[in-house]
């Protein structure tokens, strides 16, 4: 292996690691998937080597392999490795577990299936890489649980899925279905005012990423305040007030950009409470909501 | 909850932008393009993984935090995977389908009726020369000082499911994985998606009145019906406010119909339809609810608040915790205890807690006590006593315990609108150390234990207790 004296995979550095390497052998339990210490020390200086800076030293590498998830990271390098005992605990322990992660995220009963064994296949290692069966349970690191692990993968896997078909619609299909493809109103959008512009990113940009998170959330995706705070590990009452703060602070924080810019003290409210667009969105709704729904696509010209 | 300006939605969209791998560094001064660049490279399974069960730290989650602050895709795989119950768990009101007794049955309901009658005489005498209360209120809170009649207790209608009470709810949020929503649901979903951003949510703070500015609601008639006998056979002491009030165990006690709901303080909506959007794409399989219909905001509550006793061991240390979290002078709520207990025992209407506050769901967050009645859409804070850092609280419907810091200790049974102080004793020890957890599995039974490792326990809805070890 690669690697200076003093970092991960060094040959020094390996020796002084060795002996906790030992250690978390037998603490993981690794023994009882079939697990060699040669195998699982090798897992623990591959997640050293991914997360860890070069310069990493051995102490802080041991702090970090006890931060790690030891008994399920054995686990699934015993399953990469296509120990049978460890597949029938794995299988024990996260069949249900899978199936259900994959309802819960595609909602529709053949859907999840698909999602599921699509998974499934993947984690067992059906596809070969220069004659050896490659299991994407060898990527899991035990940064965190292997359950929610296997959530994470399933979703990313539903969200590439999902991505990749809106970008295969047919167009034969849709005008089957009767849609009517007519060209979008051209609608004239006034631009914002520069200094408007300007004193918004800045306000945003000097909030913590956390805060700019929460927002993106709220605003762009429109999820609720339990599925932030879920995603946090937080209560959806700290969240509300969270948002109701940040809220705050970014209307002062604007409103204090636009007086710096010059602007007087009514002028730059007068920017915040009325955007004019915010005026041409509303009336364009008003009186799209009387008129019959129309698929409409862009038609290039 | 506050709305932003289009104009701000806007360039936090923009700020996001397309994903540029290896593009720029992270020494850019432009926050745009520093978001740009955090988009650039995705964090693997694991990061993102750890990053939603807490087990990163440092910079190594700042950089999560800063690529899903920009990444609308990433941030739609967090909220699919998230998992169930990371959240705190919140504090379960399990409907008690045991005994319906209602703690300080006759001094707390009784006495609401004598406090109004007690400002009116208060406030006769200040301006002219004393006077007697109405004859009838005297006569009538006489009369019932001397018999131990029972006391009927005016409730609010059951509200949610009717019938049995259910059982103890877990205090984990969401539906389990496994839950199947029915077609019409994710169909009404669907139509909750297609609406206008604007009319998706309501507002997620809904202003409560305060209970000092809410007009009193007279009280729905409930008959008694048997509970079980009260542990104590106490006599209600009219002239000594100061020891225990209790009802009397030959007496019909005053009931509490708890309204039928299928949790006390906290039930979470399944929420099946979890919002899962792409990039603004509308979800096929369904999205979340229809955030709205909050909660009546008039929200009315009785006369003023009875005096209640909740420790033996009180000994005239308890007044009358006031709205603001006053203290009266304990003169006051001694004549104000006597003469409520008297109306206690009337058999007047009395007050009650808002029908709102009866189905509230309560939280501890970050030191404060958060409560809400819309069912978990929006949270406001709650002031009690003299304030401090709350850290445990537990409610069965409308009554709540909340605990804190150097021993606070607060009750409510009209779901916050008035609360009392209890300091439990048990012989020559009293509760000083910091709440930590508070376990009431009905309004009488229930334990409070403390950071010193002690658990304070109490049978009889918090008169007495008894500490381990």
């Amino acid at each position: 292996m690669s690697g200076s004296a003093q970092s991960p995979a060094g040959t020094r550095w390996l020796a002084e690691v060795r002996p906790v390497l030992r250690k978390l052998f037998a603490q993981s339990g690794a023994s009882k998937f079939g697990l060699s210490e040669a195998a699982f020390s090798q897992a623990l200086s591959e997640a050293a080597q991914k997360y860890l800076p070069a310069t990493a030293a051995a102490k802080e590498a041991a702090e970090f392999w006890r931060g790690l998830k030891l008994e399920e990271l054995a686990l699934a390098r015993a399953c990469a490795a296509g120990i049978e005992a460890a597949w029938d605990i794995f299988l024990a322990r996260y069949r249900e577990k899978l199936y259900d992660a994959a309802w819960a995220i595609a909602r529709e009963e053949s859907a999840a299936r698909e999602l599921a064994d699509s998974l499934y296949a993947n984690l067992y290692g059906m596809n070969e890489r220069d004659g050896r069966r490659v299991s994407k349970l060898a990527s899991y690191m035990g940064r965190g649980s292997l359950e929610g692990w296997l959530r994470t993968v399933l979703a990313q896997e539903h969200v590439d899925r999902y991505r990749s078909r809106r970008r295969l619609v047919s167009l034969d299909e849709e005008e089957e279905a009767g849609h009517q493809f007519i060209a979008a109103e051209r609608v004239e959008e006034q631009p914002a005012d520069p200094r408007l512009v300007q004193a918004v990113d800045q306000a945003l940009g000097k909030l913590p990423a956390e805060d700019r998170y929460v927002l993106a959330s709220y605003f762009l995706d429109e999820r609720t305040l339990a599925e932030i705070a879920k995603s946090l590990g937080v209560h959806e009452s700290t969240i509300s007030r969270r948002l109701d703060k940040i809220t705050k602070s970014l209307h002062a924080a604007v409103r204090e950009g636009l007086l710096h810019q010059g602007m007087s003290r009514r002028q730059a409210e007068e920017a915040l409470e009325a955007d004019v667009r915010d005026l041409q969105v509303n009336l364009r709704a008003r009186l799209s909501a009387q008129e019959a729904p129309v698929k409409q696509r862009n038609v290039e010209t | 909850m506050g709305q932003l300006p289009k104009i701000v939605v806007d360039r936090l969209r923009a700020a996001a932008g397309p994903v540029r791998p290896g593009n720029g560094s992270g020494a850019n001064q432009n926050p745009a393009e520093r978001q740009k660049h955090a988009m650039a490279n995705h964090p693997d399974a694991d990061l993102l993984t750890g990053f939603m069960e807490q087990a990163l730290a440092g910079q190594e989650r700042e950089q999560v935090v800063e690529h899903l602050a920009a990444c609308g895709m990433c941030r739609d795989v967090v909220a699919l995977a998230a998992p169930e119950s990371v959240a705190p768990a919140l504090v379960q009101g399990p409907v008690s389908d045991a005994s319906s007794w209602l703690r300080w049955p006759v001094l707390r309901w009784g006495s609401a009726a004598a406090v109004v009658a007690v400002g009116v005489i208060g406030i006769a005498l200040y301006r002219n020369q004393p006077s007697r209360p109405p004859a009838n209120q005297v006569a009538s809170a006489r009369s019932s000082s001397n018999s131990v009649a029972p006391v009927t207790r005016e409730a609010v209608p059951a509200q949610g499911k009717s019938g049995s009470k259910t059982e103890p709810k877990k205090a984990e949020t969401t539906v389990a994985a496994s839950d199947r929503p029915s077609p019409d649901v994710r169909e009404k979903s669907k139509e909750a998606l297609a609406a206008p951003a604007s009319a998706k949510r309501a507002p997620e703070r809904m202003e409560v009145a305060s209970a000092a500015r809410v007009p009193a609601r007279p009280l729905d008639k409930v008959a008694p019906k048997p509970t079980s006998p009260v542990a104590t056979a106490e006599q209600a002491h009219v002239d000594e406010p100061s020891s225990v009030v209790a009802v009397s165990a030959g007496s019909t006690p005053l009931v509490e119909v708890q309204p039928q709901t299928s949790a006390g303080g906290f039930e979470m909506v399944p929420q099946p339809e979890k919002t899962f959007s792409l990039q603004g794409q509308p979800t096929p399989w369904g999205s979340t609810p229809l955030i709205g219909g909050t909660a009546s905001a008039e929200a009315r509550r009785g006369p003023s608040t009875p005096v209640t006793v909740a420790s033996e061991n009180r000994n005239n240390k308890a007044g009358f915790v006031g709205r603001l979290g006053k203290t009266t002078g304990f003169a006051n709520s001694k004549s104000l205890l006597g003469t409520s207990l008297r109306a206690s025992e009337s058999g007047a209407s009395e007050s009650e807690a808002p029908a709102v506050l009866l189905n509230a769901r309560w939280n501890v967050s970050l030191g404060a006590l958060m409560r809400s009645v819309d069912e978990g859409r929006s949270w406001q804070t709650v002031n009690v006593g003299q304030g401090g850092v709350w850290r445990a609280v537990n409610a069965n419907n409308s009554d709540v315990w909340v605990g804190g810091a150097k021993g606070a200790l607060y009750h409510s049974d009209d779901g916050g609108v008035r609360w009392h102080a209890v300091v439990p004793e048990a012989g020559d020890r009293k509760l000083t150390s910091d709440v930590t957890r508070i376990e009431f599995a009905d309004t009488i039974h229930g334990h409070v234990h403390t950071s010193s490792g002690e658990v304070w326990s109490t049978i009889d809805g918090g008169r007495t207790w008894s500490v381990q070890p």
